[in-house]
């Protein structure tokens, strides 16, 4: 649960460009185990949520078809260096993560 | 259970005999070989047999045919599928994540242990440009050596550790390693004479045909073969420059995966059977492959 | 009233594992609650679930959306791997609230919905899993109405497979 992630982001002007990496196995349901032939249980991120400076500016809802170890990309405008970024996540066994950054 | 894996290891020794190097056996297995294609190793990457050369060499000419990455063009695949490289310095993908935890490892470790940082860094507590000359040969352990290889050994000595080729942990140190070289090109020293020696060993092997489909790496790589056409909805690109880009994040496998691990799953796919990451064959291969990509910037982490 | 019952389960899972640990326990309660409570914002069930896309539109409400050219989606025309497609979208709309992924032959054609405030330019990036060659659709919810856009992309091997 306690994977990392990563946040890059990049200041062009007073627009920030961030960019996260997730790392989630974000399984399907819809796989079967080739061994036992058995199938494999959903397990994907359904909400994601960013901040700066405490204010929600993307809150974002997910299905199984994004892909394994999601990217997300978005911009915010109004952001200067110094601003704290969080994104959080969570997933349908109700398992959380969250990252902070500052914006540079 | 035990039939399966005697059954395996026997088709392992059968492999490693056909290469030429279990020396007792070898006469007994028959093998098959791809025709020799001309390739000068003392050229590196610039030696690239397949004529695609001109359009992966450098940034500026992945950029000159940008358009074709991703697209239906025939030509797409001349672009060797450097150009994620292109955009990997505003990129961010599970290959970052990896080198992060990479570095926390030898950090954490290298506080504990300083003898760490020093191994990997052969002599220097300094890993920048380290990873550049692999694979090496190592005169004090009378070994040829990959940056995986370097990780396992270190992780032994000093912190008596089993962190061994082909773990999660290992490939994630050794991207770690190799990010400390990004930029800067490969450069395997030839002229020591025992990786000369593994170069041809693995020149050999790239022209061995393995597997119930009786396929050589060269089968698929190499001028006049499939190289360059579709295979199973793919085209195969040229051998030269891939060992630049590893470890990578593999994203039909959602990995980190170190070339050893890659070669295995072309095994997998020729039908033949995987050796373990780090088995004397695939230290050969890594050779000749790295070879076939001195001069050319190591391009760690990336995506593919 | 769903959100209330959500932060108190977490409240008290965290009281548990960490009993005793006093006043700093309390004040990390406070820092740790607010993602909780915001993320308890829902899961739309229904149009994640939605077998097609009509019934996946339907569910969110943006069955009406009409095209427009102002919604702009960037994707390869070919996909070698349908595991990890990335997709970007950039709305010229005015107002741009939302804007919604579908892959349109997947088992449930709705990707993602990401839903933007403050200061959020009207664009987001991220990587689909593609079971096979299709169209991929962006709805984009600008002043309350819904537009969207379609690019097809041909896929070579399928996404499903791990």
């Amino acid at each position: 649960m306690a994977e990392p992630m990563k946040i890059r982001t990049q200041l062009n002007g007073d627009v920030a460009d961030i960019r996260v990496a997730m790392m989630h196995i974000m399984e399907t349901g819809q796989r079967k185990d080739p061994r036992t032939a058995e199938v494999i249980p959903a397990h994907y991120i359904q909400q994601v949520q960013a901040t700066v400076n405490g204010k929600t500016v993307l809150s974002a809802q997910w299905g199984p078809a994004v892909s394994k170890n999601p990217f997300l990309g978005f911009r915010v405008r109004g952001v200067k260096a110094g601003d704290k970024l969080v994104v959080s996540w969570e997933d349908n066994k109700g398992e959380r993560n969250s990252a902070e950054a500052v914006v540079k | 259970m035990t039939l399966t894996r005697t059954l395996r290891r026997t088709l392992a020794a059968a492999l490693l005999a056909g290469a030429g190097l279990g020396a007792a056996a070898a006469a007994e297995v028959y093998r098959e070989h791809h025709p020799r294609a001309a390739i000068d190793p003392a050229q590196g990457a610039a030696g690239d047999f397949s004529g695609t050369y001109g359009f992966w060499k450098d940034a500026a000419a992945l950029e000159r045919h940008r358009d074709w990455a991703g697209s239906t063009d025939p030509n797409a695949w001349k672009l060797n599928w450097k150009y994620p490289d292109l955009v990997d310095s505003g990129d961010v993908h599970a290959g970052h994540v990896a080198v992060d935890e990479g570095e926390r490892f030898v950090r954490r470790a290298a506080a504990r242990e300083p003898g760490f940082l020093a191994c990997l860094g052969e002599g220097r507590n300094e890993l920048k440009g380290v990873a550049a000359g692999y694979p090496k040969y190592d005169a004090k352990l009378k070994k040829l050596m990959t940056v995986e290889a370097r990780v396992e050994h270190c992780a032994k000595a000093e912190l008596w550790d089993d962190v061994r080729q082909g773990s999660p942990l290992n490939t994630k140190i050794a991207a770690y390693v190799k990010s400390q070289s990004a930029g800067l090109p490969i450069r395997v020293d030839l002229s020591a004479a025992p990786v000369m020696a593994a170069y041809r060993r693995g020149e050999q092997l790239f022209y061995t045909k393995v597997g119930q489909l009786n396929f050589a790496c060269a089968s698929c790589h190499t001028p006049g073969s499939i190289m360059g056409h579709k295979l199973r909805g793919e085209v195969p690109t040229t051998p030269f420059g891939d060992a630049a880009h590893f470890p990578t994040y593999r994203t039909p496998v959602g990995e980190v995966e170190s070339l050893h691990q890659r070669f295995g799953r072309c095994l997998n796919q020729m039908r033949a059977q995987p050796l373990k990451p780090g088995d004397p064959a695939y230290v050969d291969l890594e050779v000749f492959y790295t070879v076939l990509s001195n001069g050319y910037p190591i391009t760690v982490p990336s995506i593919r | 009233m769903n959100e209330v019952t959500d932060v108190n389960t977490q409240r008290r899972t965290f009281l548990r594992t960490t009993a005793g640990a006093g006043l700093i326990a309390a004040a990390a309660v406070a820092g740790l609650l607010k993602p909780a409570r915001v993320l308890a914002a829902g899961w739309d069930k229904a149009a994640f679930e939605a077998k097609g896309v009509p019934e996946a539109l339907k569910a969110l409400g943006a069955g009406a959306a009409e095209p427009s050219k102002q919604v702009v989606i960037k994707a390869p025309d070919a996909a070698e791997n349908g595991a990890v497609v990335p997709v970007e979208v950039t709305s010229q709309l005015p107002n741009t609230e939302a804007i919604l992924v579908l892959a349109e032959k997947n088992t449930t054609p709705l990707v993602a919905n990401f839903e933007l405030a403050n200061g959020a330019e009207p664009y987001v990036a991220t990587r689909i899993k593609m079971i096979q060659s299709s169209a991929v659709r962006a709805v984009v919810r600008a002043g309350g109405k819904y537009y969207s856009a379609s690019k097809e992309i041909r896929v070579t091997i399928g996404g499903c497979g791990g």
